[in-house]
């Protein structure tokens, strides 16, 4: 029973983003089809069918982003009308189609909650959502605030950690940032990374296996700290770097040349 | 967390005055009586983002001024604002030079609308506490960094904002056309307010309070009954309240990135394209004010996500109303006019 019980939870959550509020969209247009007047299956459910059947259309996207790449971040457009503005005006209608002010009020509560439910309310459920790993929790902190303290000459770090360098500290030298991992987002620069840059990137993330090998190439490139992923068995000193903080998810070594 | 003091206070009020005194001075200027408070206020947020992004783009490329110039012409700009509106309001109701715009709410509100508005203010205030809870988590964009790296260094462009190291060949001059993360620098420089408050908080609320404008704005012809537009704003609340806005797919993170130029034309923009053509549709006229309108979002959105992203965006959504006005036809008007309808 608790085994079913988990599984439609996890189906309820992963259910929860999109799925729901399309489920709730279509609930919408047949509200707005069945209530009304002619006016809303002319003015607003055609005009709106056409508009997601061309701006929602596989082949319009594919089209377009041949001659503008940018297009395929567009798809979300159709998304907002119909859920910000469609869900909420399907509701009006059919609320006033109630006969009773009591009915109308009962109905508009239920609406409210099962509204409410189909989304992620209040944040009240973490695991669709990838906000943990973007949490700026006590370890990243104390991490931040040594180097903020302690003001390295270049930081070498796990990907993981980098955006909350780049965001809370103070002006913290990177060898490299978080848009190694994101190419389309290189922010026009002419200054790219070279290839030893993505050499010693793709060894960190197997810093427990390759350590020897990323304090050698750190210490050739000018870095004198290393954050690295904490792992089960990690030294306190690595080549001519010295541990000097630990949480529970990194290990901070600074180099003591 | 960073905490608050006085001049933070009147820095946030100042943020979101700005808007309605630029759409106040617009309003009135431009003699037109019809538009809103609604439309008002969408305007002057339209309008800040165009003056941001012509001023700073030609005082940065064009005159290659410094950071400590351009937050100087900002601080300006927005002086010559609250003075000229200063001066208008005054006139507007003193010297009844321009008539002020028709007042939806003349008849006194009943006690079902001021439930509903009642309860449109503690969803507001809800969202507002689940912004703020998430002040503490760090995005996936470089808008925190380039707007601290701006301030830190007092330099654009000069160094990395990603590695805070200096560029050693520079910042392709196509990327300068943004001009969004120097305009948010400007305003933390002006009204000493901290980043992380201004974009995490300051600017998603605000960005909160255009959609809702935006989507009422588009609904109130087509729902016209006053009490019915409460009602739909409510439910547009709790659909702002209730999504899971941390992943791309609804309202373009709307609480997760609201300060980003692609949010704000997403959720602000695209509904009151909708909004201006449907009215030009109505009033089977193109008339000048609609014109300046559309070009007012065009203009913006292209300083706030680049020239062909912005502009596209744009003219697709305008291709769209356009194509469902055509296909409507002679059978049926989607709007009617914009007087609200009070029932007893």
């Amino acid at each position: 029973m608790s085994r079913i019980a988990e599984t439609m939870y996890v189906f309820f959550q992963n259910s929860k983003t999109e799925g729901a509020y399309i489920l709730l969209f279509a609930l919408s247009i047949v509200i707005l089809y069945s209530v009304g007047k002619d006016r809303f299956k002319f003015n607003l459910v055609y005009p709106l069918l056409l508009m997601l059947g061309v701006a929602c259309n596989p082949v319009t996207i594919w089209t377009l982003s041949l001659i503008f790449p940018v297009i395929k971040h567009y798809s979300m457009i159709p998304m907002l009308i119909p859920i910000f503005v469609y869900i909420p005006y399907a509701i009006t209608e059919l609320l006033y189609k109630t006969k009773t002010v009591r009915t109308r009020r009962i109905v508009a509560v239920l609406l409210f909650i099962y509204v409410s439910i189909c989304g992620n309310f209040l944040g009240a459920f973490p695991g669709n959502t990838r906000t943990d790993i973007n949490h700026y929790d006590e370890g990243k902190k104390q991490i931040v605030e040594y180097l903020d303290v302690n003001k390295p000459n270049l930081v070498l770090a796990d990907d993981d950690i980098l955006p909350f360098i780049s965001s809370y500290g103070d002006m913290i030298p990177l060898l490299y940032g978080h848009n190694i991992m994101q190419p389309d987002s290189d922010l026009g620069v002419k200054d790219s990374y070279d290839e030893g840059i993505f050499y010693i990137h793709d060894l960190m993330w197997k810093s427990d296996v390759y350590m020897d090998e990323i304090t050698s190439v750190a210490a050739s490139m000018g870095c004198d700290i290393i954050i690295i992923k904490n792992y089960e068995g990690a030294e306190d000193r690595e080549g001519t770097f010295k541990r000097v903080l630990t949480t529970d998810d990194y290990i901070v070594y600074r180099s003591v040349i | 967390m960073h905490s608050f003091d006085i001049m933070d206070v009147l820095g946030i009020v100042a943020v979101f005055a700005m808007p309605y005194m630029s759409g106040y001075i617009i309003r009135n200027i431009a003699g037109k009586k019809e538009i809103g408070q609604i439309e008002t206020y969408l305007s002057g947020f339209l309008f800040l983002f165009l003056m941001q992004g012509l001023l700073i783009s030609t005082s940065y490329i064009v005159l290659n001024r410094s950071f400590d110039e351009i937050s100087a012409y900002v601080r300006n700009a927005y002086i010559v604002i609250a003075v000229v509106f200063v001066i208008v309001f005054i006139l507007t109701h003193t010297l009844f030079i321009t008539k002020d715009a028709p007042d939806r709410y003349s008849h006194k509100l009943k006690k079902e609308e001021l439930i509903m508005i009642g309860i449109t203010f503690a969803i507001f205030v809800l969202l507002c506490v689940r912004i703020i809870r998430i002040m503490d988590y760090v995005r996936e964009d470089h808008m925190l960094p380039m707007v601290r790296i701006i301030l830190n260094t007092r330099t654009i462009d000069v160094y990395n904002p990603i590695t805070s190291t200096p560029y050693v060949y520079g910042v392709l001059s196509s990327r300068k056309i943004i001009t969004l993360p120097i305009y948010y620098a400007c305003i933390c420089d002006i009204f000493g307010l901290n980043e992380i408050a201004l974009l995490y908080v300051v600017c998603t609320i605000q960005t909160i309070i255009c959609t809702y404008m935006s989507c009422v704005l588009f609904i109130i012809p087509m729902i016209k009954i006053r009490e019915r537009v409460f009602l739909y704003g409510i439910f547009v609340g709790v659909l702002m309240l209730s999504g899971d806005y941390f992943n791309k797919s609804i309202g373009a993170r709307l609480l997760w990135n609201g300060y980003a130029g692609d949010t704000i034309v997403s959720v602000v923009m695209i509904p009151y394209v909708l909004y201006v053509i449907l009215c030009a549709y109505r009033d089977k006229k193109v008339k000048l004010s609609y014109v300046l309108k559309f070009l007012l979002v065009l203009i913006s959105s292209v300083f706030m996500i680049s020239l062909a992203k912005g502009a596209l965006l744009i003219a697709i959504t305008a291709g769209i109303a356009c194509i469902s006005c055509i296909i409507v036809g002679k059978k049926g008007q989607i709007y009617d006019d914009s007087t609200l309808i009070v029932e007893e």
